[in-house]
């Protein structure tokens, strides 16, 4: 069930109705509800992987029981490690077996040895890197002691699959989530109506933006051989804005939908195409899974308290397994790297935490030396999508190739671009600049306009959503 | 709660209404004003898919308008002639395109699928009844539903141009089609390598029960209204491989369509050059088979007893060589010219 389908539509009004109206707030039905809904969400897309996510719940709830009751540091470890081991021996499984098959072959192939391990006809359950990385927050907070094990089971599973952000998240953490989970929820006027706003503007972008964007980059992408440089490099565009309003518009619709339930989940985007510098692009990109991987990797690697060759190697560690959590293929790895080398001199010069909170505050315009810096910033990022984008590295490195040839100089020609799509994603992009302070770019637009005013944008959003919609794409991050 | 769930209310109810009277204003206007009011001269016109929308130069042919349309199904077609007949009561003839493709199962993809729907529904949404909507809606409604605010919209600004154009008589915002004057000539690279037919033995054997229903209401309509139709196959290149069911296309002619006449121009001579591809007229093509057509309407075809003997006895005229062959002499087109 897509976000952005009828069946959604239909879903989620009524959910929302059993959920305020025939639960009458008691919150155990509240909960059972959620969990039913979730699972029926999650049934829709394949129901013989609903096996999968209850076996993964259990299992990270009874060892997470058994972590908190071990009495000795190895049985505590042996808990842990045997969640940590079981789950991503899943994700291993299904994501990574065939990558890791054909890679060990073709090794071994250029090394003049023949073996083949074959591939199989593995289908990837959907969400399986989200609601994995849920589980392992789960029972390492609990290893660490930061947690307390919730003794509830369907309070446990509502938290791993509250159908929101069980498919393409924002990973949520159990410190966060679980609380808000227990705790009574009383229906919130001013959170429901933000919530709804920020569904309308994550439609806004998937449908408007997103997936009109998508026809031109896959055009382009596809046959990228029969394009201009200059073409292509139009290509890399709308790649770059097609994937940032998807899976933050994905966001959106999750955190305006679960706002609906009276759950706040986290950010996940914070206008990351206004980064001065890459490290800020990393705080404010996919910042529950940039977190997660802090938190979960980089810290117990010992992150930066090994001095600077620690530093820069545990840098490069998160950057390429972040590459690989994407998915299997190198080009996600070449992507990750890309982007570890961007922010190498950042950490080398120590200047990684320079600009921490938004560009421009309070002002309308960036000085010219901040609008320079998010040029760059821009520039390297639509760089390292070609090779998220590409369909493996070699054409990764044509297009690049073809990108810097004479051609380049030339009028992109051969995509017939609409001009009125032209003329939104630039509208796009000055609401996105103006409302950068916000949680989401319209939190705050109209909010102080005279209703039937504020009503008409609303409505005009709406019908642009149907009058622009593109040919219906899957969200990118459903793949991961 | 309640605060919410009434401004809620309030907001759809008043979207949906907004939409409602929007949608009823936009659809009365476009059906009342001369939105398809035709030439008064006109009094044939061809309609149908890309095969008469390339074929007939109506330039070249007296007192005839071609609204064929590439990719149109009946369903669309029916619509049309439905407004066309009701607003050009000076129309007593049509013309139908029937060739074999429009009786194929696939097909029902040019009324259904979600390519075609954001271009015909916002055209034909004004002239859509009920049971229209609820056979598009059957078969698909998400496009459907998409395509609904964009009709609205669209005949919005239908309407605007339409109040601001100052020539008030049937317009290119129609969208009804028109001849399509086709440059291209890769009729010798078709021959030299012919497509694969994309038809599967089970597919061979199936017919668009859709299309040929709403083929039949329109021949039905055309008879309440005193209009005659005749149904017509535009010259096909030899080498056209679509004509694989022509068993099927047989029968149907034989018993579903005994009613109406079938003017059959398949075989009409013309030159690899002269096809835009193995079912389509260029230009030239279209030049030279309209003007022939012209020549037969003034030779007062349509009165004839045996039309097809009559087109067939005059299509030998034209050929000094096999006609199979598809070859006509550069004398015989320029003499053709000058009729």
């Amino acid at each position: 069930m897509l976000f952005n389908s009828l069946n959604f539509a239909i879903f989620l009004p009524i959910v929302f109705i059993l959920y305020w109206f025939a639960t009458k707030g008691n919150l155990k039905l509240q909960n059972i509800l959620l969990l039913v809904a979730s699972y029926f969400f999650y049934a829709c897309w394949d129901w013989r992987f609903m096996f999968l996510l209850i076996f993964s719940t259990l299992l990270d709830y009874y060892t997470g029981i058994k972590i908190h009751e071990a009495n000795n540091q190895r049985k505590k470890l042996f808990w842990l490690w045997l969640s940590i081991g079981v789950n991503l021996g899943f994700l291993g499984v299904f994501k990574y077996y065939n990558f890791f098959a054909t890679s060990f072959s073709e090794g071994l192939s250029l090394l003049g040895l023949k073996a083949n391990l074959g591939s199989l006809q593995i289908i990837l359950p959907v969400g399986i890197s989200f609601y994995t990385f849920h589980g392992l927050s789960y029972v390492i907070d609990l290893y660490k002691n930061r947690i307390k094990p919730e003794r509830n089971f369907i309070d446990y599973s509502v938290f791993v699959s509250f159908f929101p952000l069980l498919v393409a998240g924002p990973i949520e953490r159990a410190t966060h989530l679980l609380p808000q989970i227990l705790k009574k929820r009383e229906f919130n006027y001013s959170k429901a109506v933000d919530g709804l706003r920020q569904i309308l503007w994550g439609l806004f972008k998937k449908i408007v933006i997103a997936d009109n964007c998508a026809q031109f980059a896959n055009t382009i992408f596809n046959n990228s051989h029969d394009y201009s440089g200059s073409t292509l490099i139009l290509g890399a565009l709308f790649f770059t804005f097609q994937i940032y309003c998807d899976f933050s518009g994905y966001s959106d619709i999750a955190l305006g939908t679960a706002r609906l339930f009276g759950i706040d989940l986290l950010r996940n985007f914070a206008f990351p195409y206004f980064s001065r510098d890459i490290a800020e692009f990393w705080r404010r990109w996919h910042i529950s899974l940039s977190s997660w991987f802090k938190d979960y990797l980089y810290i117990p690697l010992g992150g930066s308290k090994g001095g600077m060759w620690m530093k820069i190697r545990n840098t490069f560690i998160i950057f390429l397994v972040s590459g690989f959590w994407h998915g299997a293929n190198w080009t996600f790895i070449v992507w990750g790297f890309l982007n570890a080398l961007y922010i190498m001199p950042s950490i080398v010069f120590n200047t990684h935490r320079n600009n921490l909170d938004i560009v421009a505050r309070g002002k309308y315009l960036p000085t010219i030396k901040e609008f320079f810096a998010i040029g760059i910033t821009f520039s390297l990022t639509v760089f390292a999508w070609i090779f998220f984008r590409a369909a493996n590295v070699t054409h990764a490195f044509s297009y690049i190739s073809k990108i810097f040839s004479s051609s380049l100089f030339t009028i992109p020609h051969g995509i017939g671009i609409n001009k009125s799509i032209m003329l939104l994603i630039v509208l796009f992009f000055i609401i996105e600049w103006f409302g950068r302070e916000h949680q989401y770019a319209i939190a705050h637009l109209g909010t102080k306009w005279y209703k039937p005013v504020r009503w008409a944008m609303y409505y005009g959003i709406i019908l642009s959503i149907f009058y622009f919609s593109g040919k219906e794409q899957q969200f990118i991050y459903f793949q991961f | 709660m309640k605060q919410f769930t009434i401004k809620l209310i309030s907001f759809v109810l008043l979207f949906l209404i907004l939409i409602f009277i929007t949608t009823f204003l936009s659809n009365k206007l476009i059906n009342n004003a001369n939105y398809y009011k035709l030439s008064d001269t006109t009094k044939f016109v061809v309609f149908g898919n890309s095969h008469s929308e390339c074929a007939f130069n109506d330039s070249l042919i007296r007192n005839f308008k071609n609204l064929g349309n590439s990719g149109e199904s009946y369903f669309y077609t029916y619509l049309k002639v439905k407004k066309i007949i009701s607003s050009n009561r000076q129309i007593k003839n049509v013309f139908i395109e029937f060739t074999n493709n429009m009786i194929e199962k696939s097909i029902d993809s040019w009324t259904f699928d979600d390519t075609y729907l954001p271009i015909r529904i916002p055209t034909y949404f004004p002239l859509m009844d009920y049971s229209d909507f609820r056979l598009i809606w059957t078969y698909n409604y998400k496009g459907f539903l998409n395509c609904v605010p964009k009709s609205i919209l669209k005949n919005i600004g239908r309407n605007f141009k339409y109040v601001l154009c100052a020539e008030k008589g049937f317009n290119k915002e129609a969208h009804f089609g028109g001849y399509l004057y086709l440059v291209r000539d890769k009729t010798d690279s078709l021959v030299n390598n012919p497509p694969i037919s994309n038809l599967n033995e089970k597919t061979k054997s199936e017919i668009s029960e859709i299309n040929i229903k709403y083929l039949v209401k329109t021949i039905e309509f055309c008879k309440l209204n005193n209009v005659k139709v005749f149904l017509i196959r535009s010259p096909l290149h030899s080498k056209y491989t679509g004509n694989e069911n022509k068993i099927k296309f047989r029968e149907l002619l034989r018993f579903q369509l005994i009613n109406s006449e079938f003017l059959d121009f398949k075989d009409f001579p013309l030159q690899n050059y002269e096809f835009g591809d193995l079912e389509h007229l260029n230009y030239k093509g279209a030049r030279i088979f309209s003007i022939f057509f012209n020549n037969l309407l003034d030779l007062n075809l349509l009165n004839k007893n045996n039309k097809q003997d009559f087109i067939n006895n005059e299509i030998s005229k034209l050929s000094f060589s096999e006609p199979s062959n598809n070859v006509v002499t550069k004398n015989h087109i320029n003499k053709m010219t000058f009729k």
